[in-house]
C-alpha cells in the first residue's frame, strides 16, 4: 500500500476511532475492571476482591427476580411489537388507502423520547382519570379504579404495554422495507399458481422477510436488555421488584445502594447475555447471505 | 391446451389508455408471439390474459371460459416472469412443486409431474440447488419447469430471455422452440427483440401505442407489412424509408419518382387510392438494395460507414446533397469500402409502397 494512502486511511478513521474509544471501549474496560472491585463509586479506594461479586451475583435472590422479570420483558418486547409491527406492515403493504399518513402516525412514538412515552402511559394508566380505567368504567358501567402500575401482579405488563406501543413502529418500518424487498414477481408466480393468500404469507412472504424478521428480533432482543429509561420512569422497578430488569438492578445496585464493583459485574453479566444474543444473530445474517441475493 | 379469444379488450389506467380495443385468436397449440417497442401494451395485455392485470372493457376467452373477471388461478394459465420469480429459500424441486403442493395434488402425481418436467428441460441434476446456486440459463429453466408441472391450458411468457446474455439467450431460445415443439402446448410470448419474434413464432402480434398493427406469419409480416410501423419495426436494420412522389396514375399502373432517384412503375391491388403529385414513402430492405458503380445506377451514393459482420456487410450510404442515409446489407464479397463513391439500384420487386395514411399499397406484378 502506498504511505500517502495508509497516511489518508489513518487519519481519517482517528476522529471516529477515538471518540468510540473514548466513549464505548474505556468505560466497557472500567466496567470489567470494576466488576473484580468493591469499589462503591467514590471513593479513591477500590480493593480487588476477585470473583466475589459474580459469586454474590448467581445467590443473590433480586438478581434471580431481575432475570426472571428481563426474560419476561425479553420475551413480551420480541412477540408484541414484531408480531403487531408485522401485521401493521402487511397491512399498509397491502394498498389500504392513506398508508402513507398511517405509516407515519405508527411511526411517531419511536421518534418519542421514552420518558415522554413512559408519561404518557402513566397518564394512560392512572387509577381515577387514566384513560384505561375510563373507558372500562364505561363500557362495564362499574367504576373501575385499578392502579396498574402499583400493583405487582400488572406493573411490569403495564410497562411491556407502554414500551411495545413505542417499539412496534420500528418493528413495522423493518419489515415494510423487507416486504417492499420482496420481488412482486414472487408473488403473482403464486397467485397465477392459484396459492391462496394466507399461504402466500406463510410459505413465500413470512419466509422472504427473514432477513428483516432477524433485524427486529435482534433489536427487541437488544432493546429490551437494555430498557430501562422507560422502567424508571413508570414504576422505578417497583412495587416490591416487581417490574425490576437488569438493566435496573444494575442502576439500583451502583448509584442508590453504591455498590459500583457489584453494579460493573451485573453489567458484564448485562454485556455477556447481549453479545451471545448478538454472535446468534450475525450467524442467521450470515446464513441468510447463503439463500437471499 | 386451448385457444384464445380476445375480444373489444381495453386498459385503461385513470385518463390513460393502455390497451385500446384489441380483438385476437389464437388457436390451440399456436406459438404467439407479441412484439412491439417498450410501452406499447405487450406485457399489460399477457397479464390481462392471465388475471393478474383487470380488464376495463372487453372479454378474454381460454377454450369455452370466460376468464375476463376472474381471479389469475381460475383461468388455467401458468407464466414465465422476466425475473425468473423463483423462491429463493426453496431447492429447484421445491420451487417447481409448490403451486401442486399449496392446491393439494397428491404426492405421487407431484413427484412424476417434476420428473417429467426436469427430463424435459434437463434439471433431474439440479433438483436439490437453490436458486442462487443456478445460472440465468439455469434458472429460466427451472421457471418454464415451474409452468409445465401445472399443464395449464396456456402458457404465458413475459419477455423470459431479456436477462440472459446474448449466448444463452440464442440456447435459451431454441430449447423453447423445442418445448413447444415436444409438448404442442399454446404459447403466448412477449418479447420486444424481434429475432426472437421471428424465430419462435408461428405468428406475430406487433402492438403499438395499445393497439394491434398486424398479426402473421413472420415471412407474412416481413414481406408483405401492412403499414409503415411494422415496415420500420421488423428487420435487422430496418426497412429504409425514401420519400417518393407520384408521377402518374392510370389504374393500375402507378409510376413513382423517388426523391433525387429513378422514377419506378409499379402495379398496384386496385383502390389503391393515389393520384398523380401524391407524396408517398417507398420502402425498401437493405438487402434488396444493390451497389453499382457510379454513372450506371440512376441514384449516386457516398459510402460513409462499413461494418463487417463476418458473413455479411452492412454499408451505410449518403446522397449527395441530401440528408437521407441509406443501409444496404451487402454481402461479404462485395468489396465496399469507405468513402467508395457508388450508385444506388433496387431490387424493384421487393419496394414496398406506403401512402400518406402510412397503410401499405398491395403490389400486384413488377415492372422496372
Amino acid at each position: 500500500m502506498e504511505s500517502h494512502v495508509r497516511f489518508w486511511r489513518v487519519v481519517l478513521l482517528a476522529p471516529p476511532l477515538l471518540v468510540f474509544g473514548l466513549f464505548v471501549l474505556w468505560p466497557l474496560a472500567d466496567s470489567f475492571r470494576y466488576s473484580v472491585t468493591n469499589w462503591n463509586g467514590f471513593s479513591a479506594d477500590a480493593a480487588f476482591v476477585g470473583l466475589e461479586n459474580f459469586r454474590k451475583i448467581f445467590t443473590d435472590g433480586l438478581f434471580a427476580n431481575a432475570i426472571v422479570n428481563s426474560a419476561i420483558w425479553m420475551a413480551a418486547a420480541l412477540v408484541l411489537p414484531t408480531g403487531a409491527g408485522l401485521a401493521l406492515a402487511l397491512l399498509l403493504d397491502s394498498g389500504v388507502r392513506g398508508a402513507g399518513v398511517f405509516k407515519s402516525i405508527f411511526y411517531l412514538p419511536i421518534c418519542l423520547s421514552s420518558v415522554v412515552v413512559g408519561q404518557i402511559w402513566i397518564w394512560i394508566f392512572q387509577p381515577d382519570w387514566g384513560l384505561l380505567n375510563t373507558a372500562l368504567s364505561a363500557a362495564s358501567g362499574e367504576t373501575f379504579g385499578f392502579a396498574w402500575l402499583a400493583k405487582p401482579g400488572t406493573a411490569l405488563y403495564a410497562v411491556i404495554v407502554a414500551w411495545s406501543w413505542q417499539q412496534t413502529g420500528l418493528a413495522m418500518v423493518i419489515f415494510l422495507a423487507g416486504l417492499t424487498a420482496i420481488p412482486r414477481d414472487l408473488l403473482e408466480a403464486a397467485e397465477v399458481d392459484g396459492v391462496a393468500y394466507l399461504k402466500q404469507i406463510s410459505h413465500i412472504i413470512l419466509p422472504m422477510l427473514r432477513p428483516a424478521t432477524v433485524v427486529v428480533i435482534a433489536l427487541s432482543v437488544i432493546n429490551s436488555l437494555k430498557g430501562f429509561d422507560i422502567l424508571y420512569i413508570m414504576t422505578g422497578g417497583g412495587p416490591f421488584n416487581s417490574s425490576d430488569t437488569l438493566a435496573m438492578f444494575m442502576y439500583d445496585e451502583s448509584f442508590k445502594k453504591y455498590k459500583m464493583g457489584y453494579g460493573s459485574a451485573i453489567s458484564v453479566v448485562l454485556f455477556v447475555i447481549t453479545l451471545t444474543i448478538i454472535f446468534v444473530y450475525f450467524k442467521e445474517l450470515k446464513k441468510m447471505d447463503e439463500i437471499y441475493e | 391446451m386451448s385457444d384464445v379469444a380476445i375480444e373489444a379488450v381495453t386498459k385503461t389506467f385513470g385518463a390513460v389508455s393502455i390497451i385500446k380495443g384489441v380483438d385476437l385468436a389464437i388457436p390451440t397449440g399456436e406459438f404467439a408471439v407479441f412484439v412491439g417497442p417498450s410501452g406499447c401494451g405487450k406485457s399489460t395485455l399477457l397479464r390481462m390474459i392471465s388475471g393478474l392485470e383487470s380488464v376495463s372493457s372487453g372479454t378474454i376467452r381460454i377454450g369455452d371460459v370466460d376468464v375476463t373477471r376472474r381471479p389469475p388461478a381460475e383461468g388455467g394459465t401458468a407464466m414465465v416472469f422476466q425475473s425468473y420469480a423463483l423462491y429463493p429459500h426453496m431447492s429447484v424441486s421445491e420451487n417447481m412443486s409448490f403451486g401442486l403442493r399449496m392446491n393439494g395434488a397428491p404426492r405421487a402425481e407431484i413427484e412424476r409431474r417434476v420428473g417429467e418436467a426436469a427430463r424435459i428441460l434437463q434439471l433431474e441434476q439440479l433438483l436439490d440447488r437453490r436458486p442462487k446456486q443456478l445460472s440465468g440459463g439455469q434458472r429460466q429453466r427451472v421457471a418454464i419447469g415451474r409452468a409445465i408441472v401445472r399443464h395449464p391450458k396456456v402458457f404465458l411468457f413475459d419477455e423470459p430471455l431479456s436477462n440472459l446474455d446474448a449466448s444463452l439467450r440464442v440456447q435459451m431460445r431454441v430449447e423453447i422452440a423445442r418445448l413447444h415443439q415436444e409438448i404442442g402446448a399454446t404459447m403466448i410470448y412477449v418479447t420486444h427483440d424481434q429475432v426472437e419474434a421471428m424465430t419462435l413464432a408461428d405468428r406475430i402480434v406487433v402492438l403499438n401505442a395499445g393497439k394491434v398493427e398486424q398479426v402473421g406469419t413472420p415471412l407474412d409480416l416481413y414481406e408483405r407489412p401492412a403499414n409503415l410501423f411494422v415496415a420500420g419495426f421488423l428487420g435487422q436494420p430496418s426497412m429504409n424509408i425514401l420519400d417518393a412522389c407520384v408521377h402518374a396514375a392510370d389504374g393500375t399502373q402507378v409510376s413513382i419518382r423517388v426523391a433525387h432517384g429513378p422514377l419506378i412503375g409499379l402495379e398496384l391491388a386496385a383502390g389503391h387510392g393515389l393520384a398523380a403529385g401524391e407524396p408517398v414513402k417507398l420502402g425498401i430492405r437493405p438487402d434488396a438494395i444493390r451497389l453499382q458503380p457510379r454513372g450506371r445506377g440512376e441514384m449516386p451514393a457516398d459510402v460513409e460507414i462499413v461494418e463487417h459482420l463476418g458473413d455479411e456487410v452492412i454499408a451505410y450510404l449518403r446522397l449527395p446533397g441530401t440528408p437521407e442515409a441509406i443501409i444496404a446489407k451487402l454481402e461479404k464479397s462485395s468489396g465496399v469500402r469507405v468513402g467508395d463513391a457508388c450508385a444506388i439500384g433496387f431490387a424493384v420487386p421487393e419496394l414496398h409502397v406506403f401512402g400518406t395514411d402510412g397503410l401499405a399499397r398491395t403490389r400486384l406484378a413488377h415492372s422496372a
